[in-house]
């Protein structure tokens, strides 16, 4: 079953297009890793579904059922984690958790029930009476999820949850976003740490000027690029012929010198490593350690995205 | 909504910048003007006026005098001079070098009062009252002997002694106002108006944590599965019983510490509960306007206050003035003025004894409110965005 839908969804601001005929479809139960640049048009897409945003076309379902502003009973099973963190700097960890919970659940032994589920999830016991100012980066951004999953919602859209932590707070964001997902919510993950996507994500999406490029599981986007294999040499003082003799090489799709360490991205083939290795030894070159990996995330990312900087 | 009204009302009073302005400053101006006007009022009220008077023989046999002198300082309301007798012009002298007394009544052989005052002994109407008394003392005197000398058997009608003794008042002093006029009233009820103006930044911050185009926890608030609507009406009564709260301890002050009158009390409270409602509807409007953060909105509220006190008569004698002048010359820009409105709340209560002036500004106030929350409705009735 389809919990979020959208086909051909249109958004401009003025003359930028946002995004270009955008089409999701996320079924139950998964953990969907949506990716992007900066102004790919992610947190566009997000604020499209949720009715945030107005748009120009398309067409946005939720549950299967047609999603408008005024559809509080399908906001209801939404959870939301925004990328800005938005609590209430004057209420305490709690307050906080159960202003947001109370716009979902109005039974207050329910709430109050979930409310220190909430807080026991992100493991904000120790701190309840705290005001967010009191509390570390890493706290606050638990506070920030604890207010969008208290009341237990069938779809949490997290976007960027995990910005500006420390690794021991995001290793317990993670771990909670999974238990979450145990528990039977759907999840939809938007980040910029390839890791984590590729760690916790069961089917990723990654776009572009406001377009899908390519969505897939983390297996399937790396067949779906030409890279099989990424191959990384040490060594010193690379002469440009023995360089360009490694790009002109069959196998090699593209490859880089540092100074120290060639990077030559190869396409598949169980001879690579070899090709390569010779190619540097015919050019009399002694070389150090050596290193062949498949292709990651990350490079299915910058493949498909471009290298050049973005805002 | 009542969750929504408990944690608004929470958050809004940890606000400080709201009761800075809506409770703090009118608080301090307050107790300036209370210390500032004392002395105006005093002023107004007249006080006995110390007086020295050399009790020797000649003023013992001057009975007619010594009798009306010492009518004068019999206590009471009426009370206008308080006496200080002393032996000779010697005491006298020294009382009135040291600033004790404003002058000194000294009778000379001929039986004649006399008064002798110094530049420095007091200020000028109490010296003119002294002077006043004395003179139509000798006054009268003279014409009781012109009379006795050119027609003595006048004395022997009990019509014309009756009439002697009677001193004919042919003006009469009635009151046109519920209370008597003070000249500092005006201050403190003008201050209220600014309060009030000021107490719309309550509003300002509530309305702009409820909308998604305001700020990220509008945002936030606007995906939950509560009507916008209610949140938005549960944010807004929030805010509106925090500003009256606000006006509420500003009047208690200036009522019961700094003992202002305001005619009535209980209506002057139904007064600031209308006013707060105008001020709510203030704030959700300029809360309401997009693409303008938060401070700036401050500053605006800022500006429009201390621009509408100053046709309300808050700062001094010329702003009195202006505010009089702006009363006659734009009747309808004073009418639209909500600081000056609110202002009017209190005159009406204290200078008039009906309340048909009373419920004349209750009513322009309520129309200002609907007005605004009019247009903050038609600001704030976008349930989407076309950017965030």
């Amino acid at each position: 079953m389809s919990v979020v839908y959208v086909e051909n969804l249109v958004k401009r601001y003025k003359e930028v297009l946002a995004l270009d005929h955008f089409n999701l479809d996320i079924r139950q139960g998964e953990v969907f890793g949506l990716l992007g640049p900066n102004g790919s048009g992610k947190t566009t897409a997000i604020n499209c579904m949720l009715q945030l945003l107005t748009y120009d076309k398309g067409t946005i379902e939720l549950f299967g059922e047609r999603m408008a502003p005024s559809r509080y009973d399908l906001k209801g099973r939404i959870g939301i984690v925004p990328q800005n963190v938005a609590v209430f700097e004057e209420l305490t960890v709690t307050e906080n958790i159960d202003y947001f919970c109370a716009l979902y659940e109005k039974d207050r032994k329910t709430r109050a029930r979930l409310v220190g589920e909430a807080i026991e999830f992100v493991g904000l016991g120790e701190y309840v009476r705290f005001r967010p100012r009191k509390l570390s980066g890493g706290l606050v951004r638990r506070l920030n999820i604890a207010c969008g999953i208290a009341h237990r919602p069938e779809l949490i859209f997290l976007d960027e949850p995990t910005v500006a932590v420390d690794p021991q707070s995001r290793n317990a964001i993670l771990e909670g976003i999974r238990s979450l997902n145990r528990d039977g919510s759907t999840v939809v993950y938007t980040s910029h740490y390839m890791e984590e996507v590729e760690e916790i994500c069961t089917r990723i999406m990654i776009m572009d000027h406001g377009q899908v490029l390519a969505c897939g599981t983390n297996n399937e986007l790396k067949t779906m690029v030409g890279t099989g294999e990424k191959i990384q040499v040490e060594v010193i003082d690379l002469p440009d012929k023995a360089f360009e003799a490694i790009k002109a090489l069959s196998c090699t799709q593209r490859a880089g010198y540092d100074g120290k360490t060639l990077e030559v991205f190869c396409t598949s083939g169980a001879q690579n490593l070899s090709t390569v290795l010779q190619t540097l030894q015919q050019e009399g070159l002694s070389f150090g350690r050596v290193y062949s990996e498949p292709p990651t995330l990350n490079d299915v990312f910058l493949e498909l995205t471009g290298t050049e900087l973005r805002d | 909504m009542w969750n929504t009204f408990k944690y608004t009302v929470k958050a809004l009073v940890q606000e400080k910048s709201c009761f800075v302005w809506a409770l703090a400053f009118p608080l301090i101006m307050a107790t300036l003007f209370g210390a500032m006007f004392a002395n105006l009022d005093d002023a107004r009220h007249l006080n006995p006026i110390p007086t020295a008077v050399v009790d020797n023989a000649h003023y013992r046999n001057a009975q007619a005098f010594s009798e009306t002198i010492e009518a004068l300082a019999k206590s009471g309301e009426d009370q206008l001079l308080d006496l200080f007798f002393v032996k000779n012009i010697a005491e006298a002298d020294e009382l009135l070098k040291n600033g004790a007394v404003v002058g000194y009544y000294q009778i000379d052989e001929k039986g004649q009062p006399g008064l002798f005052i110094t530049a420095a002994s007091g200020n000028s109407i109490n010296q003119t009252i002294l002077k006043n008394l004395v003179d139509g003392f000798v006054q009268t005197q003279a014409a009781l002997k012109t009379i006795a000398e050119n027609n003595p058997q006048a004395f022997a009608d009990p019509k014309f002694l009756e009439n002697l003794q009677e001193r004919t008042n042919y003006t009469q002093e009635i009151s046109i106002v519920a209370n008597e006029a003070s000249g500092s009233v005006r201050y403190f009820y003008a201050l209220l108006g600014f309060a009030a103006i000021m107490a719309a930044n309550i509003a300002v911050i509530a309305v702009t944590q409820t909308q998604a185009n305001l700020s990220p926890l509008g945002a936030r608030r606007s995906l939950g599965a509560t009507s916008r609507t209610k949140a938005l009406l549960a944010s807004l009564l929030a805010s509106w019983l925090l500003a009256f709260l606000c006006l509420i301890i500003v009047f208690a002050y200036m009522r019961y510490v700094l003992d202002i009158n305001f005619g009535r009390d209980l209506a002057s409270i139904f007064g600031l509960g209308v006013a707060s409602f105008m001020t709510t509807a203030l704030g959700a409007f300029v809360g309401a306007i997009p693409k303008i953060g938060e401070l700036l909105k401050a500053g605006i509220l800022t500006v429009l206050s201390c621009f509408f006190a100053l046709f309300a008569g808050l700062y001094g004698e010329p702003s009195l003035k202006l505010a009089d002048d702006m009363n006659r010359i734009a009747p309808l820009f004073q009418k639209l003025n909500p600081s000056r409105q609110v202002t009017d709340l209190f005159y009406s209560l204290y200078f008039y004894d009906g309340f048909d002036e009373f419920y004349r500004v209750v009513f322009i106030l309520l129309a200002m409110a609907a007005v605004l929350f009019l247009l903050a409705a038609l600001l704030m009735r976008r349930q989407r965005y076309a950017s965030l």
